[in-house]
């Protein structure tokens, strides 16, 4: 639970929150949790910098929002399921915001357990009606359709009036498409024709995606199994740790790169499966060795005799205490998946047209554009840092020996 | 520990085990057939070009067990019905004009016509108005839109329907990938199959069924068969043209499986019993006659067949016991447990045409010179890094190797490799900086060089490889080597060493680092996958022919046997280095035992 100030706070200092403090006082940490959190809102807004779509547009035949209404219902400015994904946040974002504010208004004068339930609602709910509305209009759209070319209009004589993002550009325009129409490349172009700034910011919605969807497949594969091998034991747990053995056995990304290669057309969801399918056993030999260690404490012994059921005894009551070392793996999972995901784009696997910074890296590569591939790889860097920054101040901040 | 280590080797074999299932099952779940680019290459070429192909990927799937099931071999089950139904399928694929159709065509196109004329009267009498001479704009206009209201209803000729174009490509593949499996069923079809149609029939092409001319009670030749008293008409063109696709099958399918492969020696006996299997296969393949054949050839033909099948009859009669080892074994995964346990043989490489093993060991040598020197180079480099960031602990040069190192774990292998290679080598803008070659395990012309000069030119190549191959680990390891020093570095034996007025030197380096050191052992187990695995990318961008590459061109080629070949290897290797790095750890540590 995120620190909401409340005077029976201090009295009720919980586990997380003694992390929390801990984690604020490593600069370093907490000043790459801000990076992360910008390195999120690039990826969100990135619309808003750079899109061939205005955002009003006015001529003979009236006023109208093309820019808006193009975020989730037009596939020409969402291009897959992972753009429209952060559309969705960018149209939600304003909402998320109040919704915060009026949280933390409540939270002076509620008390604090309460405040608790009520933020796990509201953060339910909210998670709940985002993917409802996802998976609608992701599985609801028709196909692509056409789009006044605003940009080659904005030049003749009927526009009266419009607004454009600052950049007048999407990442997969080629310069044939942008060609006289008041396009200004901030960082050149790459072979293509194609802006690589452009691609650069839009680039962050790829990294980001495949290493956080692709590290909670695994985080859940891996936590239900450590859990299931370190709670029952016997037969379960010897299956599993041989299971995990055998896929500690093959060079991960060898085993990434052949499943990839089998696939016809490999798109980045199957990337991102793929990696969350072959990564699990991480998580899940720390969660089995968490589980061994619980399970003998008092607290679980309680509640088993309350006559709890397994299940909720697995995850209400030891399941919490287990999370930590998890997180921290998950924390660098991240930045090696952001790794994998551009590893994989830099051999050239996956679709061509996605603008990955692993991709980008190449086209500079094998054109000998150096300023192209600096950008990108200072790009992976960053992210892969910042993560990696993240997860050892999280480690720290959990390991009570450090406590300052 | 005799008995740890035996216990840990025959913990092996059920992870060895399950690591070959989750293989097999991988290459045989995903998408995409193994070799299907050779079945695409047979394309849009000439009949006998596409025949060749079409050979060729015959071949191929026999090579490498593709035609068989993959878990589980039922095919002792299929009867006469099974193949008849294949056979018609493609039956009526075939081209039209043998056999007389060419005329009935004829006929039924005429009639067609005839009907198109007789059911569109209103429009053929004004297409004669429209026909006349003079005639006024408007007036033309006007019958125009007539003609146009009237309408028009083409009668089509009527054609025997053809099967899709997928279903026909199944049953080419199915009855191929059946192999010698129907050859019985074969014969009998070729000799004596009818297909029957009710005389009344309303559609001759559909209500028609095939049948075995002996169970109806009639000769092959007969043109009517009599069933429960009603008279069925024989189609002799279907009946004709299922028997010799029946004959032409039976060249393919009744051949013998060679049993070399390609790139094998074998002995000379073994060359002799392959010879005898090829020449055989060529007799067989020319006993087949044309779809416009007299019946004395036919017969010749059929008598040659039956010859040779009384001949044959052992390879052809079943049991109960060979119903059950076809079952069980015929199969893909059989043949894949089989090549690997008892053969101890991973198969042949679809692209380089040899053994995998002989493919991996061309390859292989290449990655472990790189991996075992990186492994070398990246202990040399952070131990002593661990130690002096623990000696130091918390002051500058802790703080400062810490950043470095940190700043090496998070660069990416490809991005510095490719900025590398842009600036140190050959391919740099600045003149000076050109120090190393771009690629490659040794220059070219290494071979007339001294063995000394050898040394040097492919030390110098791999400068930047190794580089780019080490420096990722070295934050690990350090880490890991500062932690253990200070964890040691606080006990009460290095205080007594400190305390008899030991040098510090002596002290850190004599007393504490052997201790210190112990955790950085396990490490080597899991580093040997990622040492394998890792330098997929670093031989991909300095072209160094080693494991990685070769996996990564097997993938983009498809050649499955390499791939599960090198996933094998590695496997065996890592779980092999996990024992080996428990084992070193006991043997350092007298305070471990696994007794």
């Amino acid at each position: 639970m995120s620190a909401a100030p409340s005077k029976n706070y201090r009295e009720y200092a919980s586990y997380w929150s003694i992390v929390w403090e801990q984690f604020q006082k490593n600069r370093t940490a907490y000043a790459s949790l801000w990076a992360i959190g910008l390195l999120f809102a690039i990826a969100t807004f990135a619309p808003v910098f750079a899109s061939k779509i205005p955002f009003y547009w006015r001529d003979e035949s009236g006023l109208s929002f093309p820019w808006f209404r193009g975020l989730l219902f037009n596939r020409n400015v969402f291009d897959g399921a992972v753009d429209l994904f952060f559309n969705q946040l960018l149209v939600a974002s304003p909402a998320a915001l109040v919704t915060w504010l009026w949280l933390r208004r409540r939270a002076r004068t509620m008390e604090v357990r309460h405040y608790a339930r009520l933020e796990r609602r509201v953060l339910l709910t909210w998670a709940a009606a985002f993917l409802i509305v996802f998976v609608v209009i992701s599985q609801g759209m028709e196909p692509r359709t056409a789009l006044l070319d605003y940009r080659a209009r904005s030049w003749r004589e009927g526009a009266e009036g419009f607004l454009f993002p600052p950049l007048r550009i999407s990442y997969e325009d080629t310069l044939h498409g942008v060609a006289g129409t008041g396009v200004r490349n901030l960082l050149g172009i790459d072979n293509a024709g194609r802006d690589i700034f452009v691609r650069l910011i839009f680039g962050t919605r790829v990294s980001l995606s495949v290493g956080v969807i692709a590290v909670s497949i695994y985080i859940a594969i891996g936590t239900v199994l450590g859990a299931v091998a370190g709670y029952f034991g016997g037969k379960a747990d010897l299956a599993i740790q041989r299971l995990v053995e055998v896929f500690l056995c093959f060079p991960s990304f060898f085993l990434i790169l052949a499943i990839i290669g089998f696939l016809p057309q490999p798109s980045l969801i199957a990337v991102m499966v793929i990696i969350g399918l072959v990564g699990w056993t991480g998580p899940a030999r720390l969660v089995r060795g968490e589980f061994l260690r619980l399970k003998g404490v008092d607290f679980v012994a309680a509640a088993r005799a309350c006559g709890f059921s397994d299940g909720r005894v697995i995850f209400r009551h030891i399941l919490p205490n287990a999370v930590g070392p998890v997180l921290v793996n998950a924390t660098f999972g991240v930045a090696s998946a952001v790794l994998v995901e551009s590893s994989l784009a830099f051999l050239g696997i996956g679709d061509p047209t996605l603008p990955s910074w692993g991709r980008i890296l190449a086209y500079g590569r094998s054109t000998g554009d150096t300023p192209m591939m600096l950008i990108a790889g200072m790009a992976i860097f960053v992210t892969v840092s910042v993560f990696n920054l993240a997860g050892e101040g999280l480690r720290d901040a959990l390991d009570p020996k450090l406590r300052k | 520990m005799t008995q740890y280590v035996i216990k840990r080797l025959l913990l092996m074999v059920p992870t060895f085990l399950m690591i070959t299932v989750l293989l097999f099952v991988m290459i045989n779940v995903v998408p995409g057939r193994p070799g299907g680019a050779a079945e695409a290459g047979g394309g849009s070429q000439n009949a006998q070009q596409s025949a060749n192909a079409r050979e060729g990927y015959r071949l191929f799937k026999e090579q490498y067990y593709l035609d068989k099931p993959i878990l589980l071999n039922f095919r002792f089950l299929l009867d006469r019905q099974d193949v008849e139904a294949e056979l018609e399928t493609i039956a009526r694929n075939m081209a039209i004009g043998q056999l007389g159709e060419q005329a009935a065509l004829e006929v039924g196109r005429t009639a067609a016509e005839i009907l198109t004329q007789l059911t569109n009267t209103e429009y053929y009498a004004l297409e004669a108005q429209l026909a006349a001479p003079e005639l006024t704009p408007e007036a033309e206009a006007r019958l125009r839109v007539e003609q146009q209201n009237a309408g028009f209803d083409r009668v089509d000729p009527i054609r025997p329907p053809r099967p899709a174009p997928g279903r026909i490509r199944d049953a080419e593949n199915r009855i191929e990938d059946w192999g010698d499996e129907v050859v019985p069923q074969l014969l009998e079809v070729a000799h004596d199959y009818v297909h029957v149609v009710p005389v009344d029939a309303a559609a001759p092409w559909t209500d028609g069924h095939g049948a075995s001319a002996s169970a109806l009670g009639i000769s092959p030749g007969a043109t009517t068969a009599q069933i429960d008293g009603v008279t069925w008409r024989v189609d002799s063109v279907l009946t004709a043209k299922v028997r010799y696709l029946a004959v032409q099958r039976l060249t393919v399918n009744a051949r013998r499986r060679v049993i070399l492969r390609d790139g094998e020696r074998g002995s000379a006996e073994e060359q002799a019993t392959n010879r005898e299997i090829v020449s055989e296969n060529n007799r067989l393949a020319s006993w087949s006659y044309g779809l416009d054949a007299d019946a004395a050839s036919i017969a010749e033909t059929l008598a040659l067949w039956d010859a040779w099948y009384a001949d044959n009859q052992g390879r052809f009669t079943r049991s109960a016991g060979r119903n059950a080892a076809t079952c069980l074994f015929e199969t893909r995964f059989a043949r894949y447990l089989t090549n690997l346990f008892i053969h101890q043989d991973l198969g042949i490489s679809i692209r380089y045409r040899r053994p995998v093993w002989e493919v991996i060991a061309v390859h292989w040598r290449y990655s472990i010179f790189l991996s075992v020197a990186s492994l070398l180079l990246s202990y040399f480099i952070a131990v002593p890094l661990g130690i002096l960031a623990a000696v130091r602990q918390n002051q500058l040069a802790d703080r400062g190797v810490g950043l470095v190192l940190f700043i090496f774990y998070s660069l990416p292998t490809f991005f510095a490799a490719s900025m590398l290679t842009r600036y140190l080598t050959a391919s740099s803008d600045i003149e000076w900086l050109q120090w190393f070659p771009v690629s490659g395990f040794a220059s070219l012309d290494a071979t007339e060089a001294t063995t000394w000069d050898r040394l040097l030119d492919i030390g110098w190549h791999m400068v930047l490889p190794l580089a780019c191959l080490t420096y990722g680990s070295l934050a690990v390891l350090s880490r890991y080597a500062r932690t253990g020093l200070l964890d040691v570095i606080r006990s009460d034996y290095i205080r007594t060493a400190r305390a008899k007025g030991l040098s510090e030197w002596v002290v850190i380096l004599k007393h504490a680092v052997r201790n210190g050191m112990i955790p950085i052992l396990t490490l080597l187990g899991t580093t040997l996958p990622v040492l394998i695995g890792g330098s997929i990318i670093i031989e991909y961008i300095f072209v160094i022919d080693g494991i990685g590459r070769l996996m990564w061109t097997a993938i983009n080629f498809r050649d499955y046997n390499v791939i599960m070949g090198v996933l094998l290897l590695s496997s065996v290797l890592t779980l092999l280095g996990i024992l080996l790095s428990d084992i070193s750890y006991a043997l350092v540590d007298p305070r471990i035992s696994f007794d």
